[in-house]
């Protein structure tokens, strides 16, 4: 009985020893990667953010207007702090699941297949989001400078427009690569898109018909054309 | 063969030749200009026989495209009297419609009539418009006379106009160049030039015919070029100008930015010659100028409602524009009431510099960079209206002039702020 009882006793002590014994590398590997993961992605993030600086990053991004919506939105960071911030935490992580696949965990297991299975997609999307994101702030801009020489008074509510019907576009293109409940991303964006197009439909055919007839006329009708009443060349 | 060799292209109908010692070479930029083109055509065969009877000259009709049968009236008029060349414009003349003078492929034109007085090597070359109804016969000897005798290289027309005709050469074009360049020179307003044949093969070594400077004002490239290359050139006052096309028919906003948008980018283009330029010099003038009557009082209303519109929506773009201290000035103009409104000169001269700047710097897309100045324009010429309506012509030259000097005053700014962020 005494003999059962030790020899029990020892082998899950055994177990224990040589599970921990098998773990520790793992942990060991773990840490390493973490570490090894700041250093390279500080690396990374210095590296970058000397580079764009040297190269006028920000500035270029000022003239193609990227800083501006940025900064709307909350993001006081000039954008070559930013993407250097990005690149850190992209390198970081590839660091940590290289460590969390080598634990060996089955819960884990082909993480990192997967994940870089899954990169081109990302990368796809990034750069959608990025040309959609420019695209909306170009033609916003367009839209309001030209709204305002013509002195529309809704000026802002023309861009506004523009700038997000331009963003709504680009998201549903974004999701949609990214595979991303990709039936309802196109249902949505059919069903707002066509609520929007006849809901102005109806206010220009029911609310504004007259100004609308005046407007059109003007445009296309025949009659004499009122030169400004300033001659500017 | 290329193209220069070929460019003089098909005789008219007579088929006379144009002799190797043609001096003047007078070109007729047509575009669908069959109601106007016959009165022109007799009105430069009667200038040539009147003025220059005996010398050899040569019809250059560039044409854009006409649809109207323009180039047959040209040659049915001429058939007999003057040798008729035909230059069309390539295909691509219609690449943009949209112009401050509201001829398309006109510039294509112009380098047309370039080449082939690079090909005779005429004393004297004229560029005239197929649309001028009011063109003479004497237009030919004001034009061509200072260039064929006097010896000057680039005749700009001056003409019969009202005081508040011209707000924007008033306001910012001739100033500007003025304080640019160093010569009391109007900003050309079209219809028509003269130049020497040696002006005229010289703009063909440009390099503004193509890429992004041809989206810019023809007539306003060529008077940088004569200028910064230190061309003698004068004034011919014409007389009245009436024509079919109006130029306040195009939108505003396109006519500043292709003319300012022109000296802004000649200033790139001429550095050197502008940055060494300190004053300004008189101009010869061939005529005698005379104003058209007052066109009554003008409506500025609608001009400072612009401004303050422009003010409200576009200062995101102005605050990326505009330096701290002259946007700081500029919204202080918000409060002024309509009947007093004031846009001071100093502070205009301060946001066209800060325009030229930003554009230099590309601060933003040089397109909204230069229509987004629409606004403040409105602004200045509403304050020159307001400044100038109880006085007469004389008071509206004062002003000009008294503008012209303030441009030429804080031009050390410019150089500074250009210097340095050139370094």
């Amino acid at each position: 009985m005494s003999d059962l009882w030790r020899d029990t006793v020892v082998a899950g002590f055994r177990d224990t020893v040589m599970q921990i014994v098998l773990v520790l590398p793992r942990l060991l590997a773990l840490f390493t990667f973490l570490a090894l993961g700041i250093m390279a992605a500080w690396f990374v993030r210095t590296l970058t953010l000397r580079l764009l600086r040297t190269f006028g990053f920000d500035l270029f991004c000022e003239r193609l207007g990227v800083a501006q919506p940025l900064s709307q939105a909350g993001v006081r960071q000039p954008v070559s702090s930013v993407v250097s911030r990005i690149l850190f935490w992209i390198v970081f992580l590839l660091f940590t699941f290289m460590g969390v696949d080598a634990m060996n965990l089955p819960a884990t297991a082909n993480l990192i297949s997967q994940i870089v299975g899954f990169l081109p997609n990302v990368l796809a999307a990034s750069l959608v989001l990025f040309v959609g994101m420019l695209c909306a702030n170009f033609f916003a801009e367009a839209a309001l400078i030209a709204a305002v020489n013509a002195q529309v008074e809704e000026a802002r509510v023309v861009a506004g427009l523009v700038r997000w019907g331009l963003l709504l576009f680009t998201f549903a293109m974004v999701l949609t690569q990214l595979g991303i409940a990709k039936e309802i991303v196109i249902a949505a964006f059919s069903i707002t898109f066509g609520g929007v197009v006849l809901a102005l439909a109806l206010a220009v055919g029911l609310g504004a018909r007259h100004l609308m007839r005046k407007a059109l006329e003007r445009r296309f009708g025949h009659h004499e054309h009122k030169p400004d009443e300033l001659s500017h060349l | 063969m290329t193209n220069e060799q070929t460019v003089l292209g098909s005789p008219g109908i007579e088929g006379e030749q144009p002799t190797d010692t043609t001096e003047i070479i007078v070109g007729l930029l047509t575009l669908n200009n069959a109601a106007t083109i016959e009165s022109i055509v007799k009105s430069v065969l009667e200038g040539l026989q009147q003025s220059f009877p005996d010398i050899p000259a040569l019809l250059v009709n560039c044409d854009a495209g006409s649809q109207d049968g323009t180039p047959g009236i040209i040659d049915r008029v001429a058939a007999g009297m003057v040798p008729v060349r035909m230059i069309p414009n390539a295909a691509s003349t219609y690449a943009n419609l949209t112009r401050e003078s509201g001829f398309p492929g006109r510039a294509e034109s112009i380098r047309n009539l370039c080449l082939a007085a690079q090909q005779l090597q005429p004393k004297v070359c004229l560029i005239l418009e197929g649309q001028l109804r009011s063109l003479s016969s004497g237009w030919i000897d004001q034009l061509a006379r200072p260039v064929y005798e006097a010896g000057e290289d680039y005749v700009v027309p001056l003409y019969r106009r009202h005081r508040y005709e011209g707000t924007l050469v008033n306001n910012l074009l001739y100033p500007l160049t003025r304080a640019l360049y160093g010569k009391r020179l109007r900003y050309p307003s079209g219809g028509a030039y003269g130049l020497s044949g040696k002006f005229a093969r010289d703009l063909l070594t440009r390099s503004t015919w193509t890429g992004a400077a041809g989206k810019f004002s023809v007539d306003g490239w060529m008077t940088t070029a004569a200028l910064a290359g230190g061309y003698r050139v004068c004034h011919a006052f014409l007389g009245t100008r009436d024509q079919d096309t109006k130029i306040g028919s195009v939108d505003l906003s396109i006519v500043l930015a292709q003319t300012v948008g022109g000296i802004f980018h000649s200033m790139e283009e001429y550095e050197s010659a502008w940055e060494r330029t300190k004053e300004s010099s008189e101009v010869p003038l061939y005529g005698i100028p005379q104003t058209a009557p007052d066109p009554g009082p003008l409506q500025t209303g609608r001009m400072i409602s612009g401004f303050k519109q422009g003010l409200r929506d576009l200062l995101p773009l102005w605050e990326l524009i505009l330096s701290r201290d002259t946007l700081g000035q500029i919204l202080t103009l918000d409060m002024q009431d309509a009947e007093d409104f004031r846009f001071p000169p100093e502070l205009w001269v301060q946001t066209v510099y800060d325009f030229a700047l930003a554009y230099h710097d590309q601060t933003l897309h040089r397109e909204h960079m230069l229509k987004s100045l629409t606004p403040l324009y409105l602004g200045r010429t509403a304050s020159f209206v307001l400044e100038t309506q109880d006085g007469d012509g004389a008071q509206v030259d004062r002003a000009v002039e008294a503008l012209c000097r303030q441009f030429e005053r804080s031009k050390p700014y410019l150089v500074e702020q250009w210097r340095w962020r050139d370094e």
